[in-house]
């Protein structure tokens, strides 16, 4: 008898989950024929990246916001803009099947985003084979337009407003030619994590600055404790140092740095710094920390400010990582190929985006051949911010800056 | 650099045996290798990181986040350890399992991104020439009075007493009328404790994530391998050389070679000392 009520309750139980099954995948299928149903009156733009990290994040707020905007000013061709958000997950085999469900499912005109290069590379074939644009606004390996190169007929729907891993080496090194010189700096060091994309920047930092150099350090990418780097690089007399940190490392490096008043002055790159939590995370320590970062609070074009401030209002934060704007300016780009090519055709909008210049928040964005984007002061310009008193003072180059660069108080 | 590696050293030596001490404890007691004893550290700062985003004061942060391990160390106990605790091999994969689990608890409800720790005590002071925070400062004379304390508990009370009676002979123990059950219950939450507490004093110097438990536990590892499982002054002198061999290490050749190094002492201890330096039941000397 009893076993008779269990199995009655089993069964009940399986088939309230049955109920429960068809009713979400009727939902599910609701949306999805919603979005098919309205291919006459809507543009579909997919956004993919991992949406749990930070900078997908970033990417999922600011192409939001795009929309937002696009279509408060009248949409695409007069029509209604619609995003459609695809979480890669940062895994390649993820990314191919939400885009596949993005391509041949929800009908996607085009796809942004992706700041993953092993996803961004995964997906990017399949974009390709179905001859969408795939507008990669987060993945810096230069493999991604590498392939437009190498195969233009199948892979010239790839387009990236951002810049590469050599673009940005070469901004590094640069920024930093330009600090030693303006100081009079002798003995320069490098801090940088153990990774394949810092290992050529090491190499022409070492060779550029030759005697100058005085310490190069390549802790791990989860160095928790960098209490040996700083002695090391106190001891070495540098008076200014690299650090090219693209993971979690740099909250704590930055917090070390100061408590322990190294006398050194800190440029590159740190990631976490980008961030407007930075300043929280570090307790307020790290002021006069200098990083790259792309998308800054100055009137680079007449996008860049109200972007900066229609994020901050929305979100409630300062935009952060580089993704963001990058995934803003992608989305913006294509609305504006499309109401120039007066088509959603992708073979139309290729030959748009390769002839003409967009005004995006980061800079003026005009392609390559090879359909990554030209930097420098016309184009989008590679620039530098400091923090100084809670705030991300926008300190580099001359052209855009608005604050002026400071010591940290510790140095003389 | 000399005094580099003196004062830096001191202060691993010291976070390494708190860390060492609940892992090593809980072995010596109940013979239970608690991979998991990583995970208490890491839950006790995001712990810490949830009651003072919620705007606590630093006293009920700390008294909280060590309460909550506590309770999480003893509900791991009686609900997964307890059933499988006559295999080594089981609570090993179990205690794995769990420190896993908790990990992905974090993930989902903090994100993978970093969290800070807001620190005790502010600013800096030098010692030898080398400038440390009075956080580091601090987590030195904690472990140090938190050592004494368990020296003095193990040693000088009737509850250290019947602890080392229930590592020496459980059987002989529970014929005298002590409840075996009961002693590991107190111990496994004292090993949470000491895991909350190491985690309170460290996080406001390290970098907060899911994933910052793993580390500390290979440490704890090779040091309690070393010092002997159960051995509180054998755990300090692990701990001791541990700290001093990564230090020298990191500083005439790489950081990098830093682990390295552990795992080498770690092979060496077990093929040339593998009962550990000083090895005995739980001891308090």
């Amino acid at each position: 008898m009893v076993i008779k009520r269990k199995k009655k309750g089993i069964g009940f139980a399986l088939s309230m989950i049955l109920i429960l099954s068809v009713f979400l995948a009727a939902c599910n299928s609701d949306s999805d024929s919603g979005s098919s149903d309205g291919d006459n009156e809507t543009i579909k733009v997919g956004i993919i990246g991992a949406f749990q990290l930070a900078a997908g994040k970033e990417i999922k707020d600011a192409a939001e916001l795009a929309v937002k905007e696009i279509n408060e000013n009248g949409g695409v061709l007069g029509k209604k803009l619609e995003a459609v958000y695809a979480d890669t997950k940062a895994n390649p085999e993820e990314g191919r099947a939400v885009v596949e469900r993005l391509l041949y499912q929800d009908e996607v005109d085009f796809i942004v985003g992706e700041h993953r290069s092993e996803v961004a590379l995964a997906v990017q074939p399949v974009i390709m084979e179905s001859k969408k644009i795939f507008v990669n606004t987060g993945s810096a390996s230069p493999l991604v337009t590498e392939a437009v190169k190498e195969d233009y007929e199948f892979n010239k729907y790839t387009f990236r407003p951002m810049m590469d891993s050599t673009q940005l080496g070469e901004g590094f090194l640069n920024q930093f030619a330009q600090m030693v010189e303006t100081e009079g700096y002798k003995k320069v060091a490098l801090i940088a994590e153990t990774a394949v994309w810092v290992d050529p920047i090491v190499e022409t930092f070492e060779k550029q600055f030759g005697d100058k150099v005085v310490l190069v350090e390549r802790p791990a990418t989860d160095t928790e404790d960098f209490s040996i780097e700083l002695s090391k690089l106190k001891d070495s007399g540098a008076e200014v140092a690299m650090t090219l940190f693209s993971a979690n490392q740099g909250i704590v490096f930055a917090k070390q740095w100061a408590e322990r008043q190294i006398p050194v002055e800190i440029t590159g790159y740190n990631v976490q710094a980008q961030s407007p939590e930075f300043w929280n995370q570090t307790e307020g320590k790290a002021n006069g920390l200098l990083t790259w970062k792309h998308g800054v609070r100055s009137e680079i074009t007449e996008k860049s400010i109200p972007f900066w401030d229609n994020f901050t209002e929305d979100y409630g934060r300062t935009p952060g990582p580089y993704t963001g704007i990058t995934a803003y300016d992608g989305v913006l780009v294509m609305a504006d190929a499309i109401n120039k090519a007066g088509t959603v055709d992708s073979v139309e909008l290729v030959k748009t985006l390769e002839s003409e210049t967009f005004v995006g928040a980061s800079g003026n964005i005009k392609f390559r051949e090879d359909h990554g984007y030209t930097i420098g002061e016309d184009f989008v310009p590679f620039t530098y911010i400091q923090w100084q008193d809670g705030e991300m003072g926008v300190v580099g180059p001359e052209s855009v800056a608005t604050d002026e660069i400071i010591k940290p108080e510790w140095i003389k | 650099m000399v005094a580099d590696i003196i004062v830096f050293g001191a202060i691993w030596t010291a976070i390494y045996s708190m860390i060492a001490l609940g892992f090593s404890l809980i072995f010596g007691v109940a013979k239970i290798m608690n991979l998991s004893h990583g995970a208490f550290f890491m839950f006790a700062c995001y712990a810490a990181y949830y009651l003072s985003s919620s705007g606590l004061g630093l006293f009920w942060v700390a008294l909280g986040a060590i309460v909550i391990t506590i309770i999480l160390a003893i509900v791991s106990y009686l609900g997964i350890i307890k059933p499988m605790r006559n295999s080594l091999t089981q609570v090993l994969i179990l205690t794995f399992a769990f420190a896993m689990f908790l990990e992905q608890i974090i993930v989902i409800t903090f994100g993978p991104e970093p969290r800070y720790v807001p620190s005790m005590l502010e600013g800096g002071m030098s010692i030898l020439g080398v400038r440390v925070t009075h956080q580091q400062v601090l987590a030195f004379v904690i472990t140090i009075v938190l050592i004494l304390f368990l020296w003095w508990l193990l040693s000088r009370t009737n509850m250290g007493r019947i602890i080392r009676a229930v590592s020496q002979d459980r059987e002989m123990a529970s014929m005298l009328g002590i409840n075996a059950e009961k002693i590991f219950i107190f111990v496994m939450g004292l090993s949470g404790a000491f895991a909350a507490v190491a985690g309170l004093l460290v996080a406001p110097f390290l970098t907060v994530t899911p994933a910052m438990g793993w580390s500390p536990i290979l440490a704890a590892f090779t040091i309690v391998v070393l010092g002997g499982l159960g051995n509180v002054w054998g755990t300090l002198i692990g701990a001791f050389i541990v700290a001093y061999a990564e230090m020298i290490t990191s500083y005439a050749f790489n950081p990098q070679l830093k682990e390295a190094v552990t795992f080498t002492i770690m092979i060496l201890a077990l093929m040339y000392r593998p009962n550990g330096l000083f090895s005995k039941g739980v001891s308090d000397a």
